[in-house]
């Protein structure tokens, strides 16, 4: 439990997916402006990217790898995930319409979002165990959400800033997102300190 | 064809920079940020893009006509997989040390807007040869980008430029490196400040030569340069054009892509 | 019929897929000779870099119950050109600043440590990347494997070594990785004689 834990905690803080991986920075640019958007998209995303690891796993550890397949990974992948958006998409316009309300915008593009399909790949990579790779994921997506989260709140201040002309909207999104990465860097040490 | 018919010179030289991928389109952000580290990986990351970007430009320009419309993303996304599966097996090969510096951002290239985006937005309506200029374009596009930042990046903040030791530039000598530079946060900083160089070139060259304005018919792009926030180009297009087909209509009025 | 009605989309996607797979797995098996060889080669350059005269490396089996493994992921039996033993292998980690930073160790038959070296890890570069020079990894040649190294000054009953300034946590990181292969360098020592 305690390694469970110092995953979760890694990919929530320390190797932050957004921050410090570099991963899903479309998104992170795209739906920061406002805090609801950005919550909207964090959750489909936490559900894409939990479900999609629990489902590559096995496809890696029992087809993949035993048939000595692994150049068929990243295509595999990505379908998996399209057709997963595809019917998480469908499930919850029928069953529950009002979180499809909620979420059903963001979620065609998670399958271009590179955070879920980099989440899959990087939990073999890393020879995660299948918990350990549902947790990673899961730290992933809520390290998505709390960068998302933290910098919709610095952008609210940053777009009513009065600021040079050439630097307005995206230049000055980016040099503030660089700050909240500086933040970040505090994090850094912590797990060491936490669980040991 | 169109009036405005472009000659293939134009083609290419679009997206070097009025139509640069990363810095005007604002396409494939997340390798841009992360591999550009030094040149060598900005040159290696921006080569092995462009291989793809030619590859399933070709390809799909090639089956534009046998695509189905219905089944067209996933057919782009499977050629698309299949090229970038190819660069990787090539580069583990070939490039073992390139292979560890990319990492997990070659097989995200699969992933990457520009590809889908040219792919979606050009290569699907244009013959080969244009597709493949207009590949070959983009690529030298994101190419020069990705190798213009990491040039900036490896110089201030390892103090080297290919891997050669600048001597004024190293501990002890005129500027020390400043690190923060090749930490994630200097990938945003120089990302910015490039972005704002090059949106006030761009500005200073279409006051030049006002008759060649492109009235960027696509509405994303158009959004992007304006709005300069969604960089999902490739994912706004496709996401509002699935909702389009599934006579989709959002009561809140909300859109995928923001303003 | 048309491309667009019935059935035909799905089968000319299922035909691109096939061509695809076909074209990988005829890519895959012209390079897959050349990428285990590159892969073999990784492997072997970072343990003939630290036991120069090492020709052979044999692994040794370590899911044996009554070894205490804690941290360390390989042992190596390191053999010479002619056949005689040179010592240890070991790849240990701890976590570090960021991450787990792996450490390759070698420790020859009379418990001395004959070199160590931190391999690919996410340290800060310029702090904890350091670890890497030899003014901090070179503190662990000819070291005495019995002992139990540490970084920090109050823990007395250790002997301690210089940290790097400013990085305690990654140079912790190194030296209890070094311990761990120690730990396990003297079960496996014991069990051999």
């Amino acid at each position: 439990m305690r390694e469970m834990l110092i995953i979760l905690f890694s990919a929530i803080l320390v190797d932050n997916f957004v921050l410090s991986r570099f991963l899903g920075i479309c998104p992170f640019l795209g739906v920061s402006k406002n805090v609801k958007t950005a919550m909207g998209m964090s959750m489909a995303v936490i559900i894409v990217m939990v479900i999609a690891s629990a489902l590559t796993w096995p496809v890696q550890a029992y087809l993949l790898s035993p048939l000595n397949l692994g150049y068929l990974q990243t295509g595999v992948f990505i379908v998996i995930i399209a057709a997963l958006v595809q019917i998480i998409e469908t499930f919850l316009k029928k069953a529950i319409p009002s979180l499809y309300k909620a979420l059903g915008i963001y979620l065609p593009l998670i399958t271009t979002n590179c955070a879920v399909l980099g989440v899959t790949i990087l939990n073999v990579d890393q020879n995660y165990t299948f918990f350990e790779s549902v947790f990673n994921a899961a730290g992933a997506g809520l390290g998505f959400m709390l960068a998302l989260f933290l910098f919709s709140g610095v952008r609210s201040k940053v777009d009513r800033a009065d600021i040079p002309k050439f630097m307005k909207g995206l230049p000055i999104t980016l040099v503030s997102a660089g700050l909240v990465s500086i933040s970040f860097f505090g994090f850094k040490g912590l797990i060491e300190k936490l669980f040991s | 064809m169109s009036p405005r018919r472009k000659t293939l010179m134009q083609e290419f030289n679009k997206g070097l920079l009025r139509e640069n991928p990363v810095l005007r389109l604002l396409l494939g952000t997340c390798p841009t940020l992360a591999v550009t580290t030094t040149v060598k990986n900005g040159i290696g990351m921006g080569l092995a893009a462009t291989f793809v970007l030619i590859g399933s430009n070709l390809m799909i320009s090639m089956l534009r006509k046998v695509i189905p419309d219905k089944v067209r993303i996933p057919a782009y996304i499977t050629v698309i997989a299949g090229f970038v599966s190819i660069v990787q097996m090539l580069i583990q090969a070939y490039l073992p040390d390139l292979n560890k510096s990319l990492g997990i951002f070659i097989p995200l290239i699969t992933v990457n807007c520009i590809i889908l985006a040219r792919a979606e937005m050009f290569a699907n309506k244009n013959p080969i040869l244009p597709s493949v200029i207009d590949g070959l374009g983009m690529g030298i596009g994101f190419t020069s980008a990705l190798v213009l930042m990491g040039g900036i990046r490896e110089i201030i903040g390892n103090g080297t430029f290919f891997d050669m030791p600048l001597p004024v530039l190293q501990a002890g000598g005129w500027i020390e490196p400043t690190i923060i530079m090749i930490l994630p946060p200097g990938g945003f900083f120089v990302f910015g400040v490039l972005i704002a160089f090059a949106n006030y070139l761009s500005e200073k060259l279409d006051k030049r030569d006002k008759s060649q304005i492109d009235p960027l018919a696509d509405s994303c792009v158009g959004a992007i340069n304006e709005k300069a926030a969604c960089a999902m180009c490739g994912a706004c297009s496709i996401g509002t054009r699935f909702r389009e087909e599934e006579g989709f209509k959002d009561k809140s009025g909300h859109q995928p892509e923001v303003k | 019929m048309s491309k667009d009605n019935g059935y035909m989309p799905a089968i000319i996607l299922t035909i691109i897929v096939l061509i695809t797979t076909g074209l990988l797995a005829f890519t895959s098996s012209i390079t897959q000779a050349t990428r285990d060889a590159q892969a073999v080669a990784a492997d072997n350059a970072n343990r003939t870099l630290i036991c120069p005269l090492a020709s052979t490396f044999e692994p040794v089996e370590l899911a044996l119950d009554s070894l205490d493994t804690t941290g360390v992921s390989e042992a190596y039996l390191v053999k010479d050109d002619q056949g005689a033993i040179l010592g240890y292998l070991y790849k240990s980690q701890f976590r570090g600043y960021a991450g787990d930073v792996p450490v390759l160790v070698a420790i020859d038959s009379n418990n001395m440590i004959i070199r160590a070296l931190a391999l690919e890890n996410g340290e800060t570069p310029g702090l904890g990347k350091k670890i890497a020079d030899d003014s901090f990894i070179g503190q662990y040649v000819d070291l005495d494997a019995t002992k139990v190294y540490t970084v920090k000054p109050n823990e007395t009953d250790k002997v301690l070594l210089d940290s790097i300034a400013g990085a305690t946590i990654s140079s912790n990181a190194v030296t209890h990785a070094v311990n761990q292969a120690s730990a396990l360098h003297l079960q496996i020592a014991s069990e051999v004689k």
